[in-house]
């Protein structure tokens, strides 16, 4: 029954928007996450958007259409739309009218249907016929299995999503425990993955804030699979981290945790390898080679009996190992993010190989629950300088950005929060990381507050011995490049100085402020800064990187360097 | 018997339900009875019918006038359309079993000829001997999909006349010219006389004869033939065709046709398909918005503010040219067609005149047309769309205005379109194709599919039907025509004067938004979603061009913290003032079309842009060999928020001028658009009977 006192209003082109302030907001949002995505969280109105695979996804979770309609109706301000009530409906009863199972007969899959008009029907797509074999039947097609991604994918870009009823390869069984207790929200997201084991679930992301724990929720879901996993991180750094997680919070022995780097090649029940290692090119490989031989390391994908693999940050997913994801469909899979925020726009290559996003946490609700610190977001403008302006003015438009974000004016910026958060009388000091985008930026104020310097170019020892360091407190400033962006485990950091960055990057923006949202021991706030040259194109990339974080909630202080 | 005196002796014996009934499917007959159809007073030169004559006599008058019979046969279904097409080409009258070897034995048949009967147009069945016999007036307004014989022939001389006859071996040869053109038609149509003509002809006239027959008329050319002259000696197969009679050419367009009667004759019958029923529906939901202030008002208004500041040069012609509108429809990230029908209804409603120097500019009506309600508003605007003359939806969404006028008047076929959706149960629409096979089997020569997808793209433009999806009428226009204003005004709700700002710069405003606080906040934000609630976007673009426009910082900051139901955000309001700090810093002239700025700075800047030609000549002063306006888009294109300043330095808040409304332009007096009742006016007609007739 539509009420103006309720929180939803239902929009014809199938966004919904939730007013947090309504007494029944909670309610609301518990049952709309169940078949519609989160797009934007601010302070105020919520949307949602309700899509084909958002509704798949609900109907293979065992949402009836009935369920969301009444959703929508009973919570709704307004009457819903008769198109939105009629389009979920439609889309929740296609799912299952196709069902990808296993043929014993063959040993492969088919494509099975109770309706042969259907088949039919979409048998006059070409695309589609060159990844099905032979009618077995009326209702049967054989399928190959490597074609298992490719047909999913397919048939999803036609509209009709297969349930997958072929199950996943069981993989090599692999003992272990949790020895930490997982937060409840954690737990809460690898129920929505594991779908109590189905083959429904198994496969998808969860999207949670930095500093909220995903690798415990890693764990967690090779806890419920019982099998080995390979991980795929970022870099090295992200690695080791994981390797450290995983002997700390699991019963797993170092025997049982290898990792498969540039540095080391071990396979071992759970294995942790880097992006760059698996997408490492063959020298000499012709362009059009084939992709095993061009990236040799890809074939640890299939090497070992794997029945689970996660991938960390998946929104930096590259390519090839998209490809090859798209051939392992037989394999349990799990994306870990903070932002599905692709800089190269292709989240929906994540939701069809990966699997589909389920479980999203607002950044402003575990902050809520003290999941992750709080923070403060504040901006503060700098000056060009004169002499700088009328440089900066007739300069040619590409080295613009450069010049604003390096200027020298900055620096004294740095100086200022520093002062605000050097040592206090009580002894309490604030660790502090520096992240910016150039180098020579990075030298310069590295030598400025004698801070000890990370980039790309620094050994991997060393970078372990300066974050170790910074962690037991022998440091307290760490000026960082952008290989800081990711999966970097400091969680005494509190405060983060922004002080260039990748143009308009929203995602970056998010993962550096995720740096400093470790819940603090002493419950203290975490401090973002962003220093940006005023009126320039450095101010322009601020608003827009800002983006992401103002819709999930967070708002920015904005002031002059002068006034702060 | 007058056809007049015939009609009102039918409608005294008529009983209150079939009156009812007659007035109910015929609107133009009812609203002409109460004063305000199209077939009132002065028109065509009938007797005025107002509100003190309403009788039955006057409604029998009316039926039986040109217009009236038209009117009622506008109203016919596609069935009932060929049943009267094919009895008039068999002279008004027409056997049962004629009609069910062309369209077969069904019950539709006789539904559709009793449907004839009681609309006036034909004799109830067997009463004047023939199941079927049309009333006098009605053979001569009947739209015929080609040529008769019988009006081919109205020039012939008699002599000719005898001839034809003769080659065609009639036997009685009736006296009077009409009769004797009659028996040529008569025996044109008798299958044996056809084919014996046909078989006359040589092969080659009998092919043409053949496509002219199964296609309709053709042009010579596409024949393969030369121009047609009838005093061509050497002849051809047309000349044969047309010399035995068989076939006529338009010496003007050079078409080709022969006539009705013979298809009859050679080909059995005169439709190719009978349809017996109206395409099947298959009701989909509708992408209904939902009760809220309708868009087509923030358009008009965006438009004509826009046009405040820039007022349209007139064409030479007078009329506003492609361009402004195109120029528009862009700046509005609308559609030319779009933008081109509000102007029109601009013009139309008087909110849009020429000025004393030849351009276009808002009137001072906008002011009073803005001060009405927001239901009033859109009803205005519906009104003034389905009374528009100057826009012809048969050739498309206008993007110009030029006050053409169209003829004949295209409301019949807006009228059509809305008569049909408003068929379908609320809540449902129907796919386009679907919506054209309806108005098609409804309005058989009103509308074709071209016309009918216009007509629908006009009323997604007014909110008539939604943006997008299938066609139906929204819960706003299903008000609008079922209740009127006051209907709408009650669905509608209270306009929501509130919004609610947010970090993120998006703006929620839940429907019903006043197109006041929509006008305004257009200004300074971009509508990113219109489905129900609107969501705004705050950038510095639009603030920027807001300022430029005459708004200041504090204008807008007191706007946003006026309407936002929640303090507007500190950094929203940071945008703002970024925005105004740069705004004006650099200056324009027509002077010389210089720029200056206290902030050399500021100048290299601009000096910088290629497009602006500018050269330095001190560190704050520029100039250019551009125009002033063409200088400041220039330098607004890269980011420099450049403003005119007159000579004194000062800057120059952007023009408003205003224009005169055209003669016979203004709101509409009454836009409620439901029509009368028609069983209460049938209960007052019949109350009305003079017994002594």
């Amino acid at each position: 029954m539509t009420d103006p006192a309720n929180p939803l209003i239902v929009q014809a082109d199938m966004t919904v928007l939730l007013e947090t302030a309504s007494p029944r907001a909670q309610e609301a949002r518990a049952a709309l996450s169940r078949f519609a995505e989160l797009l934007t969280a601010p302070e105020h109105i919520h949307t949602y958007r309700i899509t084909a695979l958002s509704l798949w996804n609900a109907a293979a979770a065992g949402l009836s259409a009935e369920q969301a309609t009444t959703t929508l109706s009973s919570l709704a301000k307004f009457p819903a739309p008769p198109s939105v009530l009629a389009e979920v409906t439609e889309q929740i009863a296609r799912y299952g009218r196709l069902r990808l199972v296993r043929d014993f007969d063959s040993g492969g899959l088919a494509l099975t249907t109770d309706e042969p008009a259907l088949l039919d029907r979409l048998t006059a797509d070409a695309q589609l016929v060159d990844l099905l074999g032979d009618r077995l039947d009326g209702n049967r097609y054989a399928v190959r299995i490597g074609d298992r991604g490719a047909l999913k994918r397919r048939l999803v870009a036609l509209g009709w999503p297969p349930a997958d009823e072929a199950g996943y390869e069981d993989g090599a069984a692999l003992q272990l425990d949790m020895t930490a207790t997982p937060r409840p929200y954690q737990g809460d997201a690898v129920s929505a993955w594991w779908s109590d084991g189905s083959a429904a679930g198994g496969n998808g992301v969860l999207v949670l804030p930095c500093g909220a724990g995903k690798t415990i929720i890693g764990l967690a879901a090779m806890v419920q699979a019982g099998t080995r996993t390979l991980v795929i991180a970022t870099n090295v750094s992200a690695a080791r981290q994981w390797i450290a997680e995983a002997l700390d919070k699991t019963d797993l022995t170092p025997d049982q945790v290898g990792e498969y780097s540039g540095h080391r090649k071990e396979a071992r029940p759970l294995t942790v390898a880097t992006y760059q290692i698996l997408t490492w090119r063959q020298p000499g490989v012709a362009e059009d080679a084939d992709e095993e031989l061009a990236h040799p390391h890809l074939s640890l994908l299939n090497r070992e009996p794997w029945g689970l693999i996660v991938y960390d940050e998946v929104h930096l997913l590259p390519a090839p190992v998209f490809r090859a994801t798209s051939r392992m469909q037989a394999i349990r899979r799990l994306g870990l993010t903070a932002t599905l925020v692709r800089e190269d726009g292709r989240e929906e290559d994540v939701f069809s190989l990966i699997g589909p996003k389920r479980y999203d946490a607002p950044w402003k609700e575990l902050e809520a629950q003290g999941w992750i610190a709080p923070a403060v977001c504040t901006e503060v403008r700098v000056d060009l300088g004169e002499d700088l302006r009328m440089r900066y003015a007739s300069a040619p438009q590409q080295s613009r950005y450069r010049m604003a974000a390096t200027a020298p004016a900055k620096l004294k910026a740095i100086d200022r929060i520093m002062d605000r958060h050097g040592p206090t009388g009580d002894g309490r000091r604030d660790r502090v990381l520096v992240i910016g985008q150039y180098l020579d930026q990075l030298k310069q104020v590295a030598a400025h507050l004698d801070a000890p310097l990370i980039t790309g170019q620094t050994s991997q020892t060393v970078r372990e011995e300066r974050y170790q360091q910074f962690r037991e407190g022998e440091i307290d400033v760490l000026v960082v490049s952008k290989i800081a962006n990711f999966s970097i485990d400091i969680p005494e950091a509190n405060v983060a100085i922004q002080i260039s960055g990748a143009y308009g990057s929203r995602q970056e923006e998010a993962q550096r402020l995720g740096r400093i949202l470790r819940p603090k021991a002493d419950g203290g706030q975490a401090h973002f800064y962003s220093v940006v040259a005023k009126e320039t194109i450095d101010a322009t990339f601020a608003a827009n990187r800002q983006r992401f974080l103002t819709e999930q909630g967070y708002t920015y202080e904005i002031t002059d360097l002068a006034a702060f | 018997m007058r056809a007049s005196s015939d009609r009102i002796s039918a409608l005294r014996r008529m009983p209150v339900t079939d009156l009812a009934a007659l007035l109910g499917r015929v609107p133009a007959l009812a609203e002409s009875l109460s004063g305000n159809g199209p077939l009132s007073a002065g028109m065509d030169g009938h007797p005025a019918a107002d509100r003190g004559e309403r009788s039955l006599t006057h409604l029998g008058i009316l039926m039986a006038s040109p217009r009236g019979i038209v009117s009622v046969i506008e109203t016919l279904s596609r069935l009932e359309r060929q049943l009267l097409v094919l009895a008039a080409v068999h002279d008004g009258e027409i056997p049962r079993t004629t009609v069910v070897g062309e369209a077969g034995d069904a019950r539709e048949i006789d539904q559709a000829a009793g449907a004839l009967a009681s609309l006036l147009l034909a004799y109830p069945p067997y009463e004047e001997g023939e199941w079927l016999v049309l009333r006098p007036g009605v053979m001569r307004q009947i739209p015929f999909p080609g040529m008769r014989i019988y009006s081919a022939l109205a020039n012939l001389s008699g002599s000719d006349l005898d001839l034809l006859l003769q080659r065609l071996g009639a036997e009685d040869v009736p006296y009077r010219h009409e009769d004797r053109r009659r028996l040529v038609g008569r025996l044109l149509r008798r299958p044996d006389v056809a084919e014996a003509a046909l078989q006359d002809v040589d092969p080659d006239a009998a092919g043409v004869l053949d496509l002219l027959v199964d296609h309709g008329a053709q042009r010579v050319a596409d024949l393969g033939m030369k121009p047609f002259d009838p005093w061509d000696r050497r002849g051809g197969p047309l000349h044969t065709l047309v010399q035995r009679g068989l076939a006529g050419v338009d010496l003007h367009t050079q078409k080709a046709f022969t006539w009705l009667d013979l298809k009859v004759g050679l080909r059995g019958r005169l439709f190719d398909e009978w349809p017996l029923h109206p395409p099947a529906i298959e009701p989909l939901p509708l992408a209904d918005p939902g009760a809220g202030t309708p868009r087509a008002i923030r358009r008009l208004h965006m438009l004509l503010d826009h046009w405040s500041t820039e007022p349209v040069t007139a064409l030479s012609a007078g009329g506003i040219g492609v361009r402004p509108v195109r120029a528009a429809a862009k700046a509005f990230g609308i559609d030319p067609g779009d933008a081109g029908l509000l102007t029109h209804l601009a013009v139309d409603l008087g909110l849009l005149g020429e000025t004393d120097d030849g351009r276009w500019a808002p009137t001072a009506a906008l002011s009073e047309f803005a001060a009405m309600s927001p239901a009033r508003q859109w009803a205005a605007m519906v009104a003034a769309w389905r009374e528009s003359v100057t826009v012809d939806e048969k050739v498309g969404l206008p993007n110009r205005w030029n006050g053409e006028i169209v003829w004949p008047p295209p409301a019949v076929h807006r009228t059509a379109v809305l008569d049909v959706l408003r068929t379908l149960a609320a809540g449902t629409g129907v796919d386009d194709e679907t919506l054209a096979a309806l108005c098609a089997w409804r309005y058989p020569d009103s509308l074709g599919p071209d016309g009918a997808g216009s007509i629908i793209q006009a009323m997604r433009v007014l909110d008539l039907v939604p943006a997008s999806g299938p066609v139906g009428l929204t819960v706003m226009a299903r008000a609008l025509l079922e209740g009127g204003v006051a209907t709408v005004t009650q669905v509608m709700g209270p306009t929501a004067e509130q919004v609610i700002v947010q970090a993120d710069h998006s703006v929620i405003a839940p429907p019903g938004l006043s197109p006041a606080v929509a006008q305004r906040l257009s200004a300074i934000a971009d509508l990113q979603s219109d489905a129900g609630a609107q969501i705004w976007r705050i950038t510095a673009a639009k603030v920027g061009q807001a300022m430029a426009d005459g708004l200041t910082r504090d204008a807008i900051v007191d706007f946003l913290t006026t309407v936002s139901s929640v303090p507007p955000p500190g950094n929203v309001l940071v945008t703002v003032d970024d925005v105004a700090a740069r705004h004006g810093r650099l200056r324009a002239g027509t002077v010389g079309s210089y720029i200056r700025s206290e902030d050399p700075a500021d100048l290299a800047g601009a000096a910088a842009v290629s497009a602006a030609k500018l050269r330095v000549l001190s560190p704050t002063v520029a100039v250019s060999p551009l125009a002033r306006d063409t200088l400041i888009t220039t330098l607004r294109a890269k980011g420099l928020l450049a403003v005119a300043e007159d000579a004194d330095g000062l800057a120059i808040p952007p023009r408003r001028t205003l224009g005169t409304p055209l003669p016979d332009t203004g709101i509409p007096q009454t836009t409620d658009v439901t029509p009368p009742d028609a069983f209460a006016l049938a209960q007052e007609l019949a109350v009305s009977r003079d017994p002594r007739r």
